[in-house]
């Protein structure tokens, strides 16, 4: 897929997510930004991103809840990058091993942020 | 001899034998029981030697006959006193008895002194008497003995029920003695078998009363087998009840005792006559005591004690391994609970740090991208405002990490000091309105009045400032926000909110380190530390943090502090200084002037801070601190508007100032009459340093500070002279600018008083070599002029020095009051 696309961010620091959407739309996507799991779920019943970036610690619970909610819907197919400050090994497996895409450190590279996107979206 | 005689006499002499043995017993320790079982025996051995006395002292025949009578008489009467120590005997049963004794004895001596016929024939109602008698008494005392062994226990009950079969046998040998003396008169070999019968009753009483040594040693040892035995059986982990429960049916055989109850100390303790408690200790160590009650008379002898203390040795041995095993195991779990929180702790820590990095280095790096077209102006301070608070957020994690680090290890100084309560709450409270209202917050304080409190004060300030920091943000806007303060047995300081509450099973998780409470909305800004770190130092004062909440129902936390530190706390011994230099932080961010102020206090500074540009301008009136830190971005009047207003006045033109600011912008700041300019985030060490070089008083203690006077009038050194040299400043002199200068670079002063008129040059002159020279370029200079220096002049001098004064007396009470010097004595008043 080339060309803008529509992007759900799950992130509740106001700073995160001003750093996503300057990185996103310099890009030239669009970002939806979602501060909590239940506002994301309201928002995705009603639409179809077509990438997901989810945080781990949300104000609600865990991103790998929504993550795995996700996997087992219709959309189990949109690529979601987890985008997390919690780096341990063993964070790093739950998200692989709970089916998202890629795995992204916080702080985020712009370049690495950006290519783990391009290859997301063109899959 | 016959094998009867033989026999009797062997009997004759056993009964001697016990007597000699019994009543050696007696003198050992001196007992009514042993007393008695002495005389029991001597009766009985009177009785017997009598007829073997006769024969060889016949002149006492008469005398030793009436003896004997008496002493055969009394036998009964003895057994049954003996009863009576162990079981109390009606009083109208012993009276019958001494009467029946006294008729009976009284009779038999009266037939016998008068020297009649044998006894036995001549007198039958003495006989019959004594037939009643003797038996009455003897198996009535057997039965009651009996009873006794019944309701007693282990060895005691043993040994009663001998002595019970023993006095049996002898009233039963007694009744069949009579019997025979009736039937058939003169049968020695009936005689011999009740002699034999009195034996066994003998040795029985021996074994009851005064058991010998082996015997006690026998039956010692196997009970100690089967104690050792059965404690040594117990597996690792048994609890140690078990074991002291075999400690008391040991005891309970040894001692007989009716109940053996376990006292371990810090239970009551409290023992009655019938108890007889042996304290369970080792190695000096006192655990508690063994408390043995026994009903009735004990049978208990020192060799019984050293063997149950000797149990008890074995067992509080056993006792100990296993607590000593389990304390280790605890040890184990603990370190193992220590590293795994650890572990978690940097987990956390981990991702807080990388949060802020995440925006510092994202934004970063989009500036610097080598972008497509231009990047606009305010897309440029958008991401620089991102950097920069996530820089400061990092900087504030950094700074309470440290903080709670240097509390966890009791490395944190406090430095208590007495200060008013009242007023730090107000003061504190007011610093932090302008964010409550912010978020449309009512907030609201209730105080006693004054009320003094030693402790850190700035350490009491982090807590309130961090409790009703999280009531503001974690509160819906337009809460009701309330600070009490109560002063009880101890200080409580309560902030209440209503704001969404904490369930019950989060009250303890919220104050470790990283954890915010669920279900408190969007994430809130705030380093996750401020709870961890306000019980920590509630605990390091001695004190405690209370926290009542539940969800929906709004939070109400509690710092409760001692009036004066408790002795174990962590109190650094030097009271902090209350007399430092006053500096006025004029700082509308309150997290930014708690740091300003952290920094500040613990160089020795006292602190004020003011939230607004008026509130600034109002305290620096009022207080006259020796130097301001000015932000620029204040809500009322901006920080330039507040400096230009403070050069303006007379009563706050002289106070230095320092611009701590975002904005950096040096030229303005030092042009409007700055003495120094500072970015933030500023650094500690530099700020410091600066504000060292404006205030003297805190070097004077700990190093001497020259000032160097550059002044053509001699007269006016001496001035400075007496002023300063008192106050341990050191005075180097120069009357001129040449002098001056080289002075200044080669002595480096702390402090130039300079007058603007020199022979060789204008004082402003000197002032701008001084300040291009960079070895002379920070040293604070004091301008002494001839008259008042216009407003224009005054204006282009400020920034450049740190203050002007009229020369001669104004200038050195100038002096005197910057420096925070003591009135001049009357007695040196020119």
């Amino acid at each position: 897929m080339t060309g803008p696309a529509v992007i759900l961010a799950v992130e509740d620091d106001p700073g995160n997510v001003a750093l996503l959407r300057a990185i996103l739309e310099k890009a030239g996507h669009r970002l939806v930004a979602m501060g909590s799991l239940g506002e994301a779920r309201a928002w995705l019943a009603g639409a179809a991103p077509d990438l997901v970036l989810l945080d781990r610690h949300l104000p609600d619970g865990d991103g790998l809840d929504l993550l795995a909610e996700i996997r087992r819907d219709e959309r189990a197919s949109v690529p979601v990058l987890m985008v997390s400050a919690s780096v341990l090994p063993g964070d790093r497996d739950a998200a692989l091993a709970a089916g998202c895409d890629a795995f992204i450190e916080k702080p985020v590279r712009v370049r690495t942020l950006l290519d783990a996107i391009a290859r997301s979206l063109a899959a | 001899m016959t094998i009867e005689g033989l026999l009797g006499a062997a009997v004759d002499v056993a009964y001697v034998a016990l007597f000699a043995l019994t009543l050696r017993d007696y003198i050992r320790r001196p007992e009514p029981v042993r007393l008695l079982v002495a005389a029991v025996f001597g009766s009985l051995a009177s009785v017997l030697t009598a007829p073997l006395l006769r024969q060889l002292a016949p002149t006492l025949a008469a005398p030793l006959s009436l003896l004997a009578i008496g002493a055969f008489v009394a036998q009964p009467v003895l057994v049954l006193w003996l009863v009576h120590q162990f079981r109390p005997v009606p009083r109208w049963v012993r009276s019958v008895a001494v009467i029946a004794f006294v008729l009976l004895a009284g009779w038999g001596i009266a037939v016998t002194a008068l020297g009649t016929a044998a006894p036995a024939a001549a007198s039958p109602v003495l006989v019959g008497g004594i037939l009643a008698y003797f038996p009455a008494l003897e198996l009535g005392s057997a039965v009651a003995l009996m009873r006794e062994a019944k309701r007693r226990a282990g060895l005691s009950r043993a040994r009663l029920a001998t002595a019970a079969a023993a006095t049996g046998l002898l009233g039963g040998s007694v009744l069949l003695l009579g019997a025979l003396a009736v039937a058939a008169p003169g049968a020695d070999a009936a005689g011999l078998g009740v002699r034999a019968l009195a034996l066994v009753a003998g040795v029985g009483y021996l074994v009851a009363f005064a058991p010998p040594p082996l015997l006690r040693r026998l039956v010692q040892q196997s009970i100690t087998y089967e104690f050792v035995r059965d404690l040594d059986a117990l597996p690792t982990g048994t609890p140690s009840e078990r074991m002291w429960d075999l400690l008391r049916s040991a005891a309970a055989r040894v001692s007989g005792a009716n109940r053996v109850d376990l006292r371990l100390d810090g239970q009551a303790m409290g023992v009655t006559t019938t108890e007889i408690s042996v304290p369970i200790e080792t190695d000096g160590r006192r655990r508690g005591a063994l408390v043995l009650t026994v009903q009735g008379r004990s049978l208990f002898v020192e060799d019984d004690l050293d063997l149950i203390r000797l149990l008890i040795t074995r067992t509080v041995r056993s006792v100990e391994r296993e607590e000593a095993l389990a304390e280790r195991e605890g040890l184990i779990e603990e370190l193992r609970a220590a590293s795994a929180a650890k572990s978690e702790f940097l987990a956390a820590m981990s991702h807080e740090l990388r949060t802020p990095l995440n925006a510092i280095i994202g934004f970063s790096e989009l500036l610097l991208e080598p972008g497509r077209g231009r990047t606009s102006r305010a897309t440029v301070t958008e991401y620089a405002g991102h950097i920069h608070r996530s820089g400061l957020h990092l900087l504030e994690l950094i700074n309470d990490v440290l903080d709670l680090a240097r509390v966890e290890a009791g490395r944190l100084d406090l430095k208590p000091a007495p200060f008013d309560v009242e007023a730090m709450i107000h003061q504190t409270v007011e610093t932090m309105r302008p964010l409550a209202e912010r978020r449309s917050h009512s907030l609201t304080v209730r105080t006693p009045g004054p009320v003094e409190l030693i402790a850190d004060a700035g350490r009491v300030r982090q807590m309130i400032f961090n409790l009703l920091s999280n009531a503001i943000k974690f509160t819906e806007p337009g809460g009701a926000l309330q600070v009490e303060l109560r002063a009880e047995d101890d200080i409580a300081i309560t902030i209440t909110d209503n704001g969404p509450g904490i369930s019950e099973h989060e009250t303890e998780a919220i104050f470790e380190a990283f954890h915010q409470g669920e279900g408190q909305g969007a994430r809130q800004e705030g380093t996750g530390l401020g709870l961890a770190l306000t019980r920590q130092l509630a605990e390091a004062h001695g004190g405690a943090i209370e926290l009542h909440s539940s969800p929906g129902q709004g939070s109400t936390f509690t710092i409760r502090l001692p009036r004066q530190p408790a002795p174990g706390a962590v109190m650094h011994s030097e009271p902090e200084p209350t007399d430092g230099p006053r500096v006025l932080i004029v700082e509308d961010d309150p997290g930014a002037a708690q740091l300003l102020r952290i920094y500040l206090q613990d160089a020795g500074f006292q602190v004020l801070v003011a939230a607004t540009g008026m509130q600034g301008l109002e305290l620096a009136r009022l207080e006259r601190p020796n130097a301001i830190l000015l932000d620029i971005l204040l809500p009322d009047i901006d920080g330039w508007d507040l400096l230009q207003r403070l050069k303006l006045e007379d009563a706050t033109r002289d106070v230095p100032v320092v611009v701590v600011s975002v904005v950096d912008d040096r030229t303005l700041g030092l042009a409007l009459g700055a003495v120094d300019y500072f970015v933030k985030p500023v650094s500690r060490e530099m700020l410091l340093a600066s504000l060292g070089r404006l205030t003297f008083t805190t070097k004077v203690r700990s190093r001497a500070i020259t000032v160097l006077v550059v002044d053509a009038d001699q007269g006016a050194w001496e001035g400075y002279r007496s002023l300063l040299e008192p106050e341990g400043f050191t005075i180097v002199t120069a009357s001129d600018a040449a002098s001056g200068m080289a002075i200044a670079s080669e002595r480096h002063p702390d402090l130039i008083l300079l007058d603007v008129l020199l022979p060789d040059a204008d004082g402003l002159m000197l002032i701008g070599r001084l300040r291009a020279d960079p070895a002379t370029r920070d040293i604070p200079i004091w301008l002494t002029t001839p008259t008042s220096l216009s407003e224009s002049d005054k204006a282009r001098l400020n920034g450049n020095v740190l203050g002007v004064a009229e020369r001669g007396e104004p200038a050195l009470a100038a002096l005197r009051t910057w420096l925070e010097l003591p009135p001049r004595k009357p007695a040196t008043v020119e």
